[in-house]
């Protein structure tokens, strides 16, 4: 029997990561990393003369109600809107991992005991479990971070042990079982790997909707209080003229919506190619 | 294999179906166990996080009842406490609220010292309107989108629409909702932008709570019609040379439709906690709103009301899809008529 | 039946198609794949015509291709497509394929278990179709009409099923229900599309034989599609043998049977698994070295409170020597699966006991490991049983790893002594799983068995996953390995053929328990349960001349990729 190559199979429509999408992801994590460099003016800065102007050459964003160049202020407020964010996914993800993980693999008690918590807060919006810790810690961006994490462990959490269930029930888990190796090696070499791939997908999601809600919670009054920039406060600030300035809301929130998109296609490209191998 | 952020992949493929050797009584009996245990589970999470953290809702309730005169006494402090029960030991609390709870008696607000029932019966018919509103949007709309969308899984039609839930997805309500004020209030005055009453008041607000939880609807939708497209007796359907619209609506469509019905209460879910986003950007009275500033001045009692009232809600439409979904999918009934031979 | 075509009962041919091209557009920069090219076939009125081919030969894409069921992606052509006219008797052209559907053409899916919809009931399924093709609204009538359909392809109880939903149904029942649904429009022409290769043996047999009948009781003609040369030798009257999208050789079923002319068809008639070499007759050796034996094994599953256990296997007793090979066989669902992971530790039984060398399995981590050691399993789909991720050779030498045999080095080696054995090429050991075979797959899950060398392999149905030419070439590898290694398998399969040919001794089950239990030959040749002769029955009998003249070389051919078609 000599070697022989795989016949060549119809081709899956597998998505390939967009090139728009990273660069918008690349734009907006420069300008979280580096605010003062992309920045053309001080977000601060003050100027009653130059008020509300629409967009122009001068003000890419034109300028709010105090003068202030907007275009800067939304760069300033990357930074904490993406941080918040990303706070908020790395608390969900190091909860609902170990959830998920030690259900999934170890099931009987543990499982029952966890599912049975994960499913309760699944059976209620995320925001509304937001809104409950919100209130209970009181408002600021950390305690914005917290709330908006929680919100996303069940989903996180559920999807893990689903994931470690499903690849724990390959055949080539069972037979590694069968051959004696040890039960770490096995969950280290032969699950967790499998398993990584559709988790990572859902985390880019994850972070969308966590950009999402923390902008929405902030637009609330609940998160950077003005005049620290950050996209929600923008957008909320904004209302008070919107009758007459326009940019002011639409401006930001199409910066918003543009992430939150990049996010989605990322994510999903992450999640075709990904579960390609298994 | 493509994922929402939702919970809802999860809900497709109902967990807790009645295994086929129970009886149905001994399965509804589960569900409503399970409804019962959720209500109960939100209230306890509810009660701590409101009692038993740091924040300190007397002196925020004094700050804002006199205006940031410089709060209160230490009597009248201990007063407020004692007359709002906060002296007590949490436990105790715990239980005579949860007591005071089934009895329909939610106490009275931090914040304007008037009764719970009072304040949320003075602004749900508000939000009822406007959630009914929105589901009678955005069902329909995305029950028709998927459709549409999924009629020829090959076409380049398929391949533009199916882009646009996620499109939708990526769009903040809020800012969708002052898009939509900015286009049809103030450039094209076609509704009032603010207060108006009746239907034209609605209009604008349910579109702006529809558009998002329609966005999640569909494209779980489409992807059930895509999967039973898939299936064999599809193809063996057409291969008898039905017409493809009938073997779509009669076939494809009711069997993807089904666990449609199982994202109910998230549906509902999804349109009751949006009204706290919509209400506030339509500044429209509201329990979507009184939740929002309740949260803001930690008016514990209501949030706790607006919580399990929440909770029951979801948790009913829950149980509501659970105990309807045997009569509507046979392979989950149980059996014991009809012989395997 | 007979090659020549009688001229009493010829009417003439009933579909003729010519020059028929399938072939999907490259996609990112890849070539096209031609699935189907050039293949023309008749079906004469009132015969079976049975087109033969392993996966990705393209039969079952030729038979979408004539009802235009092939994805919009693919492009298909054809040179001419004739049907025979039913008011004239002469053939009419046929223009799109879809003309043909329900009414000319009827088609008999491969799987019955997903080919109803789950959500409608047997009557309403027929109504819809009564609907459609007699503009029949009545329901009294279409009730009347479905009892009477069912009757005829042998549903017991027909008013009982007219209110049933699919999943009550069992797989034989569905497969009937399927072929008296494909026959509603009254067509000319049945296509069976491997109709029972997800249905046990003795069910196989029932379905065939129903074939058979409608076929002669109509004046149908069945296109059947399949893998298996010895169901179409067996039913039909001509063949039409395809290979990676061509037909190789065409015509009438003895003529082929008798002189295949191809060497591909040549090589799918000898590597039939009762071409194996003879075993000769197995002898304990004197004092008898039992490695492996059962006493009373039983198992059950509860169904919940209040509900029976299911015994899913009852009192089962067993031993195996070294060097032997024990077989066991039954239906699904007859404890086969049960049984095999209780004897290798996987699960831990009721009652009874597991012994090895003579002495009792104990419960518990480390008494487990020590027996994964000697006692290996090789399963059913090495696609799936190796890690995708891990190139072959590691996934062989982890079994070293997991009980610290050797170093790296000697462990390297070791794999490509491993590989040597299974004949591979060392030069695989950095491969990924994908780029393998199937064959080569298998042979890799059986080289990872070897590696820490057991006394017994385990085979959970080694080859039915594979193509009948990989198949007899890995039977064969088994055959040399145990003689050389001196190991001791436990067989678990459907496949009689393989059984008869490899087995020492025979385990027929039926519902959990052991229902003849002796050697291959006197189990093949005088069974002695009616359970065991029903099974045999149902085995395809294939009369083929031996010897063949001018055997074909296995090794050109044995390149085909095992994988199941989409």
């Amino acid at each position: 029997m000599t070697a022989t190559t795989v016949p060549p199979t119809r081709s899956r429509s597998r998505t390939s990561v967009p090139g728009l999408s990273l660069t918008v992801l690349g734009l907006v994590g420069a300008a979280a990393l580096l605010p003062g460099v992309l920045a053309p003016r001080d977000p601060y800065a003050q100027d009653v003369s130059e008020r509300l102007r629409p967009p122009s050459a001068e003000h890419l964003f034109g300028t709010d109600e105090l003068g202030r160049d907007l275009f800067s202020r939304v760069i300033h407020g990357t930074q904490a809107s993406l941080s918040i964010a990303l706070l908020a996914l790395a608390f969900a993800f190091g909860l609902s991992v170990l959830i998920g993980l030690t259900a999934g693999y170890f099931g009987g008690t543990a499982d029952r005991v966890l599912m049975g918590g994960v499913d309760v807060l699944l059976a209620l919006p995320s925001l509304l479990i937001s809104l409950l810790i919100v209130s209970g810690l009181g408002t600021g961006p950390l305690n914005l971070a917290v709330a908006v994490g929680v919100a996303s462990v069940p989903t996180l959490a559920r999807v893990t042990r689903a994931e470690v269930l499903r690849v724990s029930a390959q055949t080539f888990v069972e037979a590694a079982n069968g051959y004696g190796l040890a039960r770490h090696r096995v969950l280290g070499r032969h699950v967790l790997p499998h398993a990584r791939g559709p988790i990572t997908a859902l985390g880019a999601l994850e972070l969308a909707t966590m950009v999402l809600s923390v902008s929405a919670l902030s637009f609330l009054g609940y998160g950077t209080q003005p005049p620290d920039p950050e996209w929600g406060n923008l957008i909320a600030a904004g209302r008070d003229y919107f009758a007459t300035s326009w940019w002011l809301t639409t401006l930001p929130g199409a910066v918003l919506a543009g992430v939150v998109l990049a996010l989605h296609r990322v994510g999903r490209a992450l999640g075709a190619s990904e579960a390609g191998l298994v | 294999m493509t994922r929402t952020p939702h919970p809802v992949r999860d809900r497709v493929v109902p967990t807790k179906r009645p295994a086929a050797s129970r009886s149905t009584a001994v399965y509804a009996l589960r569900r409503c166990g399970y409804f019962a245990a959720v209500v109960f589970s939100v209230y306890t999470l509810s009660f701590f996080l409101l009692y038993a953290l740091p924040s300190d809702p007397v002196a925020l309730m004094l700050e804002r009842r006199s205006a940031g005169a410089g709060g209160g006494t230490a009597a009248q402090v201990e007063a407020l406490r004692a007359q709002y029960g906060l002296d007590q030991p949490l436990l105790v609390r715990y239980v005579e609220t949860l007591l005071q709870l089934l009895g329909g008696n939610p106490g009275t607000s931090f914040q304007s010292g008037r009764p719970v029932p009072e304040i949320l019966a003075a602004v749900a018919p508000n939000t009822l309107a406007l959630a009914g509103g929105a589901l009678a949007i955005a069902i329909p709309l995305s029950v028709a989108l998927a459709l549409v969308t999924s009629w020829r899984r090959d076409s380049v039609l398929h391949r533009v629409l199916v882009n646009v839930p996620a499109l939708i997805a990526a769009v903040p309500a809020f800012w969708l909702g002052l898009l939509l004020l900015q286009l049809f209030s103030f450039t094209l005055g076609w509704v009032p932008s603010a207060g108006g009453t009746g239907l034209s008041g609605l209009v604008l607000p349910a579109v702006a709570l529809a558009l998002p939880v329609s966005a999640s609807l569909t494209a779980v939708l489409v992807r059930s019609l895509d999967d039973v497209q898939q299936a064999a007796f599809v193809g063996l359907l057409r291969a008898r040379g039905l017409p493809w619209s009938r073997v779509y609506l009669a076939h494809v469509a009711r069997n993807a439709l089904l666990p449609f019905v199982t994202l109910a209460g998230l549906t509902v879910g999804g349109v009751l906690v949006g009204t706290v986003i919509t209400e506030t950007v339509f500044a429209r009275a509201g329990l979507g709103r009184l939740l929002a500033s309740s949260v803001e001045t930690q008016d514990a009692p209501v949030i706790l009301a607006i919580a399990v009232l929440a909770a029951v809600l979801f948790a009913a439409v829950n149980l509501a899809v659970d105990l309807l979904y045997p009569v509507l999918d046979p392979r989950t009934r149980h059996r014991g008529r009809g012989a395997r031979a | 039946m007979t090659a020549a075509i009688d001229p009493a009962t010829d009417r003439g041919a009933l579909l003729r198609l010519e020059g028929l091209k399938v072939a999907y557009p490259g996609q990112r920069g890849r070539d096209a794949t031609v699935a189907v090219d050039g293949l023309s076939v008749t079906v004469p009125a009132g015969r079976a015509v049975a087109i033969v081919g392993e996966s990705g030969s393209g039969k079952s894409t030729t038979l979408h291709a004539l009802l235009g069921l092939t994805p919009r992606t693919a492009d298909v052509s054809f040179e001419r497509l004739e049907f025979q006219d039913g008011t004239t008797g002469g053939l009419r052209r046929i223009d799109d394929p879809r003309a043909l559907r329900g009414r000319s053409v009827g088609l008999v899916p491969q799987d019955p278990v997903r080919s109803l919809d789950p959500l409608m009931r047997i009557g309403a399924q027929f109504a819809e179709l009564h609907r459609h093709f007699l503009g029949l609204t009545g329901r009294e009538e279409s009730r009347a009409r479905t009892v009477a359909a069912l009757e005829s392809v042998g549903v017991d109880r027909p008013g009982l099923r007219l209110g049933q939903y699919p999943h009550e149904l069992s797989g034989g029942q569905r497969q009937r229900i399927l072929i008296a649904l494909a026959l509603v429009g009254e067509p000319r022409l049945l296509l069976a599309d491997e109709p029972t290769s997800n249905l046990d043996t003795t069910v196989q047999r029932r379905v065939l034989d129903l074939f058979d009948e409608v076929r002669a009781a109509r004046g149908l003609s069945v296109l059947l599609v399949t893998h298996d040369i010895a169901v179409a030798g067996e039913r039909a009257d001509h063949l039409v043998v395809m290979r990676a999208g061509r037909v190789v050789e065409s015509g009438p079923t003895r003529d082929i049977l008798d002189a295949p002319k191809d060497p591909y068809t040549r090589q799918l008639l000898t590597s039939l698994p009762s071409r194996l070499p003879a075993r000769p007759v197995f002898r304990a050796a004197s004092p008898p070295r039992v490695v492996l034996a059962s006493h009373g094994l039983t198992k059950s599953f509860g169904g919940g409170k209040g509900q029976e256990r299911i015994d899913a296997v009852r009192d089962v007793s067993l031993t195996l020597h070294r060097g032997q090979t024990v077989a066991v066989v039954g239906e699904s669902g007859a404890g086969k699966s049960t049984l095999l992971r209780l004897l290798t530790g996987l699960d831990r039984p009721d009652a009874g006991t597991v012994l090895l060398d003579g002495e009792e399995t104990r419960p518990g981590r480390r008494a487990r490991t020590a027996f994964a050691r000697r006692v290996q399993l090789v399963y059913q789909n090495p696609a799936r049983s190796l890690n995708p991720s891990f190139p072959v050779g590691r996934a062989i030498a982890e079994p070293l790893e997991a009980h610290r045999v050797g170093g790296a080095k000697s462990r390297a080696e070791r794999v490509r002594d491993l590989l040597e054995q299974v004949e591979l090429p060392a030069e695989l050991a950095a491969r990924r799983p994908s780029q393998l075979s199937g064959g080569q797959l298998q042979r890799v899950a059986i080289a990872r068995a070897l590696a820490l060398d057991p006394d017994v392999i385990v085979l959970d149905e080694p080859v039915s996953a594979l193509d009948q030419a990989v198949q007899f070439a890995l039977l064969k590898l088994l055959g040399d390995l145990q003689e050389r290694l001196q190991v001791a398998y436990l067989l678990v399969s459907h496949d009689l053929g393989v059984v008869r040919a490899v087995a020492d001794e025979v385990i027929v089950m039926h519902r959990g328990r052991v229902e003849e239990q002796a050697a291959t030959r006197s189990v093949f040749e005088a069974p002695t349960s009616p359970h065991t002769r029903a099974l045999l029955d149902a085995v395809p009998a294939l009369q083929l001349p031996t010897p063949l003249v001018h055997l074909a070389p296995l090794a050109p051919f044995s390149t085909s990729d095992g994988k199941k078609q989409p």
